[in-house]
């Protein structure tokens, strides 16, 4: 019994690990990021929206089971959906800014919400008397989470024109 | 909740998820594919490559127009509407800015411009197959941000569009009036009609209205009894450009505009320069003969620049005439006077009787300005003959090789890179007797204006340049034009000495103690440089001279000096206390 749950526990940290450190091989067609990815002030306000927004979800999901180093796996989920977001960013710049970031973050509500639904009810152990959180308060979750990223991330592009944080 | 109960609700609840992401992930895969295609291209893809590419890409033009042809207006229509339609929202604005900030160049949005654009486009390559777009464009219209685009594309369909382009003419934005104007044009087939339509904006508030409708009106060749009286009238316009419009479209229709003629002559009269202009050039299309003491009366009497005007209409008209006020008036004892007729005198030929004599007299004027003006005159005289090429130097006693003369042999070494060797080997073999033929045109000044050739005179040099060693008996004469009064000259005499390798060294010393600055700072140079490298014992020679001129007046100067002297002598440089 003890060595199932060493086999698992491995397992999930393992998982962890390749979620954060994996790099998935590009079978769509790359995207031509420009020759500084990201700027300073650019890194800066989306890492700081996307711990505003994991602390959203570690918060509003505090009394359901979830699994260990929570945070971590809303950090490292990232990896997955900023990229996606930016990748459909790109793929819909043919329809009108607005329409495209809307759709955008729709697709990453959903998957987000869905992610999470999977990492708590799968993957989480304790504790044990706590429910998981079920499908739509994984979603609801994440239309608060993104709205307050959302919020956050034009007033962090404030905060670092403020500090001259240039490129 | 029973255990079994729980995880069937979990299974469930994993399907939903699944099905809605993936259903998700489809609808936004099959959102963009909406379009109507061509050769698998979107019709904005080819509508982006019409409106992006530049006129001389012709096949990216013929291709997006055959592929938005072959869409057709019935599917391409719609989307064209939506284009010219298209506004950035509050949060379209702060995504562009943001992706612009960010240098986000991946993401290739469309502002509202980049879709008006497209659309405009659009309609330009369907033309009138666009007709079932009138309506929409009408509407249009009535949009203060979009009106003049409409009408726009209204012009580009045409003859469907004409009652919309009628509605421009009283449309509230001026540009769409000014524009509506000339569209209508091309919508009307009866030219009475198409006066009558456009005569009211002649009494539109903006000025720019009014001087479409008048040129529009002059157009109109065809139909003189109806245009003529109308632009007499528009001669009275309140703004001048209008009324010089008007007389322009006057001058047109010559003798039918005889009519004309009292009033034209009153906007002489009146001085203003614009209205005086194009009066005169009016009254010599439609009057030649009465024109003429007309317009010599204004040179004397009118103000300046109508002066100058009178003296160019006239020169159209009566060549002598004109050739005998303008030396005249080279003599008035009015400034401005003076400068307009030099302007005219840069018209003629270089060797109409008196001009060469008088521009040369006018370069000694009392006034700068006008001997100054003078001196240009000449200099674009010279070089007006230059590019027509019929100014080819030649001298009869010229050197020949291989059947070809020496000038052209210098032309083809001016106008190399490198030195030719089948050049250099033609000058060489031409033996010591080129050496006085490069050397006058070293020296070589216009015949008629006396001034130096700077073209002339660089073939002379790299002429010499060419001969290497054999310019040797060149440098005795080359010394002495180095002492002339002629700055330019003593410093192309000077390059010239750089043939003959380390013999040049010491006229580059030489040059060092040159009265003009330039020949000076020239000649630091070249003791600095790569060339002169190849002789480090000759050109050290020439530190105490640098160290001299280190307090020369000229600021180009003391930098060659100081950059020379580091070259050649670093100790001594940091003993001046060069850092």
């Amino acid at each position: 019994m003890k060595t199932r749950n060493t086999v698992y526990s491995t397992a999930k940290v393992g998982l962890l690990l390749v979620v954060l450190f994996s790099a998935l091989p590009a079978l769509a067609n790359p995207i031509p990021f420009p020759e500084k990815p990201v700027t300073g002030p650019l890194t800066f306000a989306v890492t700081v929206a996307i711990f505003i927004e994991a602390i959203c979800w570690v918060f509003c999901l505090w009394r359901f089971r979830k699994p260990r180093f929570f945070i971590l796996w809303i950090l490292g989920m990232h990896l997955i959906t900023f990229p996606a977001f930016v990748g459909l960013l790109h793929f819909l710049d043919a329809l009108r800014p607005a329409a495209a970031v809307v759709l955008g973050e729709t697709f990453v509500v959903i998957s987000e919400g869905f992610l999470v639904f999977l990492a708590c009810n799968y993957l989480a152990r304790a504790p044990k008397d706590a429910p998981p959180p079920g499908l739509l308060r994984c979603w609801l979750v994440s239309v608060v989470s993104n709205i307050c990223s959302m919020i956050a991330f034009p007033l962090l592009t404030v905060v670092s024109d403020r500090f001259s944080w240039t490129s | 909740m029973s255990r079994s109960n729980s995880v069937g609700l979990r299974i469930k609840s994993f399907l939903l998820g699944l099905a809605i992401l993936i259903g998700f992930g489809v609808f936004l895969i099959l959102l963009p594919s909406g379009e109507p295609r061509y050769q698998n291209r979107t019709l904005t893809s080819w509508l982006k490559q019409y409106s992006r590419a530049s006129l001389d890409e012709t096949n990216q033009l013929a291709e997006a127009q055959e592929a938005i042809r072959a869409i057709g207006p019935g599917k391409a229509v719609p989307i064209l509407l939506k284009l010219l339609a298209t506004k950035d929202g509050r949060i379209d604005k702060w995504v562009l800015e943001t992706s612009e900030r960010f240098k986000l160049n991946f993401l290739h949005w469309q502002t509202e411009l980049d879709c008006e654009l497209e659309g405009v486009a659009g309609f330009e390559i369907l033309g009138s197959n666009a007709a079932p777009a009138v309506s929409a464009l009408t509407r249009l219209l009535d949009d203060p941000e979009r009106s003049f685009t409409a009408a726009r594309c209204l012009d580009d369909i045409g003859k469907p569009a004409e009652n919309a382009l009628c509605q421009c003419l009283t449309n509230s934005n001026p540009q769409v009036r000014e524009w509506g104007v000339g569209a209508l044009a091309g919508a009307t087939d009866d030219v009475e009609v198409y006066i009558s339509r456009i005569k009211g904006c002649l009494k539109d508030p903006e000025a720019l209205v009014r001087l479409a409708t008048v040129r529009a009106i002059g157009g109109q060749d065809n139909a003189p009894d109806l245009v003529v009286p109308i632009l007499i009238r528009a001669l009275n316009d309140p703004d001048a450009h209008v009324s010089a419009q008007a007389a322009e479209s006057l001058g047109g229709f010559g003798t039918n505009s005889l009519p004309a003629y009292s009033t034209l002559t009153n906007m002489i009269a009146q001085g203003d320069q614009i209205r005086g202009r194009a009066a005169m050039t009016a009254l010599a299309a439609i009057t030649p003969t009465q024109a003429i003491p007309i317009l010599s009366n204004t040179v004397v009497n009118g103000t300046a620049a109508l002066s100058g005007a009178a003296l160019r209409t006239l020169k159209s008209l009566n060549p002598e005439l004109s050739r005998q006020m303008t030396l005249a008036e080279l003599h008035s004892a009015d400034v401005p006077h003076r400068m307009q007729a030099l302007s005219v005198t840069g018209t003629f030929e270089t060797e109409t009787p008196g001009i060469a004599e008088a521009l040369k007299l006018a370069a000694q004027d009392s006034d700068p300005e006008v001997a100054r003006r003078a001196n240009m005159t000449m200099r674009e005289m010279v070089r007006k003959k230059t590019d027509s090429g019929q100014a080819a130097v030649q001298f009869p006693d010229d050197p020949s090789y291989e059947g070809k003369p020496l000038s052209e042999w210098l032309q083809t070494l001016r106008r190399s890179s490198e030195m030719p060797t089948n050049c250099v080997k033609a000058l060489k073999n031409m033996g010591t007797n080129v050496i006085p033929v490069l050397l006058r045109r070293v020296e070589y000044k216009d015949p008629v204006f006396g001034l130096a050739d700077f073209e002339v005179s660089m073939e002379g040099v790299t002429g010499l340049i060419a001969l290497g060693d054999q310019a040797m008996p060149a440098l005795p004469r080359l010394a002495e034009l180095m002492d002339g009064e002629d700055g330019d000259l003593a410093l192309r005499a000077m390059i010239g000495t750089l043939a003959t390798g380390r013999d040049a060294v010491p006229y580059l010393m030489k040059g060092l103690t040159n009265r003009f600055p330039v020949v000076r700072s020239e000649a630091a140079n070249y003791l600095t440089d790569e060339w002169s490298a190849q002789f480090p014992e000759e050109r050290k020679r020439a530190v105490p001279e640098l160290l001299t001129l280190l307090k020369d007046p000229d600021e180009n100067v003391r930098k060659a000096a100081t950059n020379g002297i580091k070259a050649i002598d670093p100790q001594a440089a940091t003993r001046a206390g060069i850092k």
